[in-house]
């Protein structure tokens, strides 16, 4: 009689210990799948800024007058400038060459946009000989490092020279 | 003797079915706080996304307002806002008669944020072209880059559009 009480004892701790582990399991499964749904939250913002900024940076860039040389002609815009940097190289507006204008004008709009921002970029323009340039920020460099990278890019022709200049806008998300 | 440990027995199982409904009672109270939190979080991060969403609307529609954008003979220039029509809005929105209509009419669009243009070169200056600051809230911002255009100097400026967007919180 009181073996079968015993057991019957046991057998309602084992009860107990499996409804608890149980719990447990559970618990743990809805905690990590929520962590998990919190994770791959959709982020609108950063994604659609990542799209579109550099984009329309590299576009506004091209279009841009440039200060310094503003009684130029007509044309006074960063497009005539690497048009010029990359073939005859003869627009110099006040001491300045054009390359060097649009050197110094990438430097200080990038320096006053995304660079205080901490944003790893990496900003090029092809296609002007030795004159290239690129500004690169937080080790966003070329090459098969970069990773989940968007880009804008914008071309501007060399008519009547052969090629083109192309100019480059890369935000990595390392 | 019988009689006692009857008795006795019965009071353990009293115990035992009070300890029972104790620990059930704790548990569904700790369901209910948990589930309570999980809910309240999930409804934040809804709230959150929302806020997200109408940022990024606005800085659409933003890319999209004829009163805003530039024009050249007539078609519309990419990327591109008129320096004298945000001046121009930026006026309507200060001036006492005309601030409440335009302001009415704005807000079916730009919602509760501040929209700010910024000209960064070739000089620093900012223009806010409405401002529905609501309080105790939490904000968003979106900065993109736009070409600012002076029609009288015809020239094309570097600016940014600053779209801060006001959402409240769930605490």
């Amino acid at each position: 009689m009181m073996e079968h009480k015993n057991n019957r004892g046991q057998m309602e701790a084992f009860g107990l210990a499996i409804i608890v582990i149980l719990i447990i399991i559970g618990f743990f499964f809805f905690v990590s799948f929520k962590a998990q749904s919190i994770k791959d939250a959709p982020q609108y913002q950063k994604e659609y800024v990542d799209e579109q900024a550099p984009q329309k940076f590299v576009i506004a860039f091209t279009k841009l007058t440039v200060k310094e040389c503003d009684t130029y002609r007509n044309k006074q815009d960063i497009e005539y400038l690497i048009h010029d940097c990359a073939t005859v190289q003869q627009v110099k507006c006040g001491a300045k060459t054009s390359c060097e204008l649009v050197n110094e004008t990438a430097q200080y709009i990038l320096g006053a946009t995304f660079i205080p921002q901490n944003r790893a970029l990496l900003f090029k323009i092809d296609g002007m000989g030795n004159k290239s340039i690129s500004i690169s920020t937080l080790g966003c460099i070329d090459g098969p490092t970069r990773s989940k990278s968007r880009a804008g890019t914008s071309f501007v022709t060399l008519y009547p020279y052969p090629g083109q200049a192309t100019i480059t806008l890369t935000f990595c998300t390392q | 003797m019988n009689k006692k440990n009857l008795r006795k027995k019965g009071q353990l199982q009293m115990g035992e079915t009070i300890a029972i409904v104790i620990i059930v009672v704790l548990i569904i109270i700790f369901s209910i706080v948990f589930w309570g939190k999980v809910k309240k979080g999930d409804i934040q991060q809804v709230g959150s996304e929302q806020a997200e969403l109408s940022v990024v609307e606005v800085s659409k529609l933003l890319n999209e307002m004829p009163e805003l954008n530039c024009y050249q003979s007539g078609v519309q220039e990419v990327e591109c806002v008129d320096l004298y029509k945000i001046l121009a809005l930026n006026a309507t929105m200060n001036n006492d008669t005309t601030k409440n209509m335009t302001f009415d009419y704005y807000r079916n669009y730009f919602r509760t944020s501040r929209i700010t243009f910024k000209q960064i070169y070739p000089t620093n200056i900012s223009f806010v072209i409405y401002d529905n600051n609501i309080s105790n809230s939490s904000s968003r911002q979106l900065y993109m880059p736009v070409l600012i255009k002076d029609s009288v100097k015809n020239t094309y400026n570097f600016g940014v559009i600053i779209v801060d967007g006001y959402y409240r919180e769930i605490r």
